[in-house]
């Protein structure tokens, strides 16, 4: 397998884990003082977003023992953007300018660390 | 619905990064002390290091306060947030390990943080502030 398509697929997989344990803890609820959680009614998006996270590491490290860190490290950047849709499309949350901004800037950042 | 970036997740979101930071360099020292040893008995020795051990701990650590952080704010809102980990890690090698790190990391570290302090800053202002008044 092209070790491009082991990367993209270690990205996704972290996109996909983060996604999924963020559904997860909208069902459990807020954690903190008086709160009441029902941590069974978001235990299967957890677990399901522990075993992506548990995947796309494999994956990067697979990468990383393949070709150099220079190399894998500008997409990362891409789960940025990744997340900014799977976000707003897969969780209804809204993308306020501050947030769009912040995330520009910090893609720009990473590609920039990468360039090092 | 939108809540407010409070101080208390802001603690729980650098916690949440200084032992994901603190594993990855637990681990890093662990495992490089066995760059030697092969097969199932890596996997021993490397399960009875203290570095090792005290590595995994933290990643359970990071994980359990990255869940609390989940359940607190928005996901668009946390991952850029964490990014917060680069800049732990570019000062930690630069000014503590005394690593040489090249100038453009330096500018890409900036560039990231100020991104983090944008995402933050916005949300730290009115919790009902519309998408249109940009």
């Amino acid at each position: 397998m092209p070790i491009l398509v082991v990367i993209l697929a270690s990205i996704a997989g972290a996109v996909g884990g983060q996604l999924s344990l963020k559904r997860g803890m909208n069902r459990v609820g807020r954690v903190g003082r008086r709160s009441q959680m029902v941590w069974t009614r978001g235990l299967s998006s957890i677990l399901l977003g522990l075993g992506f996270y548990g995947v796309s590491t494999l994956l990067w490290l697979y990468t990383l023992s393949k070709v150099e860190l220079s190399y894998a490290f500008p997409f990362v950047s891409l789960s940025y953007v990744a997340i900014i849709f799977g976000a707003r499309f897969g969780l209804q949350e809204q993308l306020h300018p501050s947030r769009l901004l912040g995330s520009l800037l910090i893609v720009t950042g990473v590609l920039v660390v990468s360039l090092s | 619905m939108r809540r407010r970036l409070d101080p208390y997740t802001m603690i729980l979101v650098a916690w949440s990064v200084a032992t994901s930071v603190s594993a990855q360099l637990l681990l890093r020292h662990g495992m490089s002390g066995l760059s030697e040893v092969g097969g199932i008995e890596l996997y021993t020795r490397a399960l009875t290091h203290w570095a090792v051990l005290a590595g995994l701990l933290a990643y359970v650590l990071s994980t359990v306060t990255w869940l609390a952080v989940l359940s607190r704010i928005d996901l668009s809102v946390a991952y850029p947030l964490a990014s917060l980990n680069y800049v732990f890690v570019t000062a930690l090698s630069g000014w503590v390990l005394r690593e040489t790190v090249p100038l453009l990391r330096w500018i890409g570290t900036a560039i990231i943080l100020v991104g983090i302090l944008v995402v933050a800053y916005g949300e730290r202002q009115s919790p009902t502030r519309p998408l249109e008044k940009l």
